[in-house]
């Protein structure tokens, strides 16, 4: 069978073929625990792993000393949020998040209201972003740490991180930020942003699967309580062996994100754009989910109306996409991401996100628009309510009788 | 494993591309199951043992309304210091009495659960320095009369002891891939079946809801060969516990005064813990690397501090001697020529440290 065209980037990416390249010697004749300090196999490993760490900061501005190495970014989210938590908890028990963070941030959040935190969970706006005012109005003398997503999974959206930063440094809150989606992929600057804490993950940007990191801000100082104890690794901020493999493939794929970022952010956003021109051009009754200029090159989330949404994902079977994350792709609710934007069910049932990536042509893109255009006209042809919204009626003011 | 490096999906993903991934963890789930002869769905995957050690104690901590947590203090530090961090807030670790070979004082075990408030008992099932074996299956009787959940790290037991659960009686048992010739990065927490705690890492729902996080397909489905090949390494055990028998004896010849740990005791066939007695662990391990052989003092872990060992410490060694250990472990690539080599390094390595501690 001939495999799908991939278009779901922000759910993994495939792993850089350079990347496997570099990895591969570190299972066989470049193993070793980086933690072994007497023998030649623990001080290459150690080496190895200093050098990723280097590749690793050098992204987002940061000191090397600042990235704890973490099994990928739901830990990282999990470390940041509840640390933090725990640590300032006698400053204050208040914490700021928005409604469209990831579902490892919000089910973290979650459990801390358990613990007795309360937490705000911030609206957004129709385009998806924060209003930087309600964020404000938000802020008690209780809030200890407020934590935004850089780049939104589902609908790629930016949010005013720099901004967001800037209030949270001058009123002394802690400020995390899951940057899962946004690493390598948009310029992040720590300092410039005054970010305390940064989520990444490694398969998001074309590394291996189970390696993350987190960025501690060392100056001023941030401290958070280990969510991971045991031998004391990572400056006692995680515990755990160092896996050195996927650490150096993890630092590979940052050198080569950091220096392609420019160019290919270039490429992407042309492809990306391209693609919704193509749709929009063939198809009528598109809606584009989340701020078509703050948003990821490489994410496009496209609602279809008048067609149902089990039978789209049927029908464009050759292209692999999700209709929300990954994560919860498996689960029939619609996104709660759209659902935040006001986006109403029976559209966002019919949502789709588009990831494009390093991998993708112009060839990937020009057969998804042609499949798309071509399906979702036969699915409309089908459909009595578009049937209906041709003859001119408007479905609001259709009074629908009960069975 | 390097196969995998292809398959690349998000193995939540309902495309093909997951569909993949979810084989890949799929597999390897019934592959780590039947190493403990339990069902697939009582595998949870894990970043690694120390991660697994971790949820398995603030999980039954956060599950019961007792607050203790016992333990045995020559345990590894991923469980004495999760136990130290998880009952900080109003909660309290009893240590359990071990003898000089470090094991525990099954009576003593037996008393602290008459007192009550016990959330957990956690004691390995294979020491990580000394190979020394507890006796799981006792301990576990003794908690299921309490109606205290036990937990085992058996980070260092699979290819080197059976581990059917069953047997065992265990509640929650801790592996780590890679120290089975696994990839480093993924462990696994099995539950026996019906025990239940809360999720440690929360998030998008993986792992039926107990660990969130995307799984790490490459490293699992490493997990679930090398834990095929534990059987393997199990059946190569005998012939390692002879390399280890010849060195020992050789080792012993050299002098009456090294001591091997728990030499008494029932111990894994893979290790030895020798006391150099006026011969800081770490100078042996570097002069043995200058010979060609790596070995350690103490555990990997901690062996970047120059620290007495907190296992023989415990075993009441006073703290002098504490330094003063090299540990030697033998895994599947060892031959009988490796032996060799370590006896003569070793030999060598011995007279000279030994004549620069008389020089002093």
């Amino acid at each position: 069978m001939k495999k799908p065209v991939y278009l779901d980037y922000q759910a993994t990416t495939p792993t850089d073929p350079r990347v496997v390249d570099y990895m591969v010697p570190f299972f066989y004749e470049k193993f070793g625990n980086p933690h072994s300090r007497s023998h030649v196999y623990g001080w290459n490993a150690e080496a190895e792993v200093e050098a990723a760490r280097a590749k690793v900061a050098a992204v987002i501005g940061a000191d090397p000393k600042e990235i704890v190495f973490t099994s990928g970014a739901t830990e990282s989210n999990n470390t940041a949020i509840k640390g933090i938590a725990s640590f300032y908890k006698d400053q204050g028990n208040h914490i700021i998040t928005v409604q469209t963070e990831h579902k490892c941030v919000l089910d973290t959040c979650r459990h801390l209201e358990q613990e007795g935190f309360d937490v705000t969970y911030l609206p957004v706006e129709a385009n998806g972003l924060l209003d930087m005012e309600k964020f404000k109005s938000a802020i008690t003398d209780k809030t200890i740490l407020v934590s935004v997503m850089a780049a939104n999974n589902e609908i790629g959206v930016l949010q005013p991180i720099a901004e967001i930063g800037a209030i949270c440094r001058e009123k002394g809150i802690k400020f995390h930020t899951d940057a899962a989606q946004a690493f390598g992929k948009i310029p992040l600057d720590v300092d410039a942003m005054n970010i305390d804490l940064l989520s990444i993950s490694g398969h998001k940007v074309y590394g291996p699967q189970g390696i993350g990191a987190l960025y501690v801000r060392r100056k001023p100082r941030v401290r958070l309580n280990a969510l991971i104890n045991g031998g004391g690794q990572e400056r006692g901020m995680r515990s755990g062996t160092l896996p050195l493999a996927l650490i150096a493939g993890f630092g590979k794929a940052a050198e080569i994100a950091q220096a392609e970022m420019a160019e290919e952010h270039t490429r992407l956003l042309k492809l990306r754009e391209y693609m919704y021109e193509e749709i929009t051009k063939r198809l009528p009754a598109i809606i584009l989910n989340g701020d078509r200029e703050q948003r990821l090159a490489g994410n496009l989330n496209l609602s279809f109306s008048y067609v149902e949404g089990e039978s789209l994902m049927m029908a464009i079977k050759e292209l692999a996409v999700s209709s929300g994350s990954a994560c919860t792709s498996a689960s029939l609710e619609p996104s709660y991401v759209l659902r935040a934007l006001g986006v109403e069910d029976e559209l966002a049932h019919s949502s789709i996100r588009f990831g494009l990536g390093r991998f993708t042509t112009k060839e990937d893109v020009d057969f998804a628009v042609n499949l798309l255009a071509d399906k979702v006209q036969k699915l409309r042809e089908m459909s009595p309510l578009w049937e209906m919204v041709q003859e001119g009626v408007d479905l609001k003011s259709v009074k629908w009788a009960a069975h | 494993m390097t196969d995998l490096l292809e398959v690349g999906g998000n193995a939540s993903s309902t495309h093909s591309f997951g569909q993949d991934a979810r084989m890949v963890v799929d597999g390897a789930r019934r592959q780590v199951a039947q190493l403990f002869d339990v069902r697939p769905e009582q595998v949870v995957f894990t970043s690694g043992g120390t991660e697994s050690n971790n949820m398995a104690i603030f999980g039954a901590l956060a599950a019961s309304a007792h607050k203790r947590i016992v333990t045995s203090p020559t345990e590894h530090h991923a469980v004495l210091h999760a136990a130290t961090a998880a009952t900080q807030n109003g909660g309290r670790v009893s240590a359990l009495k071990v003898d000089r070979n470090g094991l525990i004082d099954l009576t003593h075990l037996r008393a602290l659960l008459a007192e009550g408030d016990v959330a957990l008992v956690s004691v390995m099932a294979v020491n990580n320095e000394t190979g020394l074996l507890q006796p799981v299956a006792d301990i576990a009787a003794a908690c299921r009369a309490a109606g205290v959940l036990y937990h085992v790290d058996a980070v260092q037991a699979p290819g080197k002891i059976p581990t059917r659960l069953a047997d065992w009686g265990a509640d929650m048992v801790s592996v780590s891939f890679h120290k089975l010739g696994g990839p480093k990065g993924v462990g696994a927490l099995i539950f026996r079946a019906g025990v239940n705690i809360p999720a440690f890492i929360h998030g998008g729902g993986q792992e039926r809801g107990r660990r969130g996080g995307t799984e790490n397909t490459l490293a699992i489905g490493g997990a679930g060969l090398a834990a095929e090949l534990a059987a393997e390494s199990l059946a190569d055990m005998p012939r390692l516990k002879r390399l280890r028998d010849t060195v020992e004896g050789a080792v012993k010849r050299l002098s009456n005064e090294i001591e091997i740990v728990a030499e008494g005791a029932e111990r894994a066939g893979h290790v030895s813990c020798f006391i150099l007695p006026g011969i800081a662990g770490d100078s042996a391990v570097m002069a043995m690397d200058m010979e060609g052989v790596a070995v350690s003092s103490g555990s990997a872990c901690s062996s970047g501090r120059v620290t007495p060992s907190h296992v023989l410490m415990a075993q009441g060694y006073p703290e002098e001697v504490a330094k003063c250990s090299l540990r030697v472990s033998w895994g599947w690539n060892n031959t009988e020529a490796d032996a060799d080599t370590f006896v003569q390094a070793f030999t060598k390595v011995w007279h000279r440290l030994n004549k620069e501690n008389t020089r002093n």
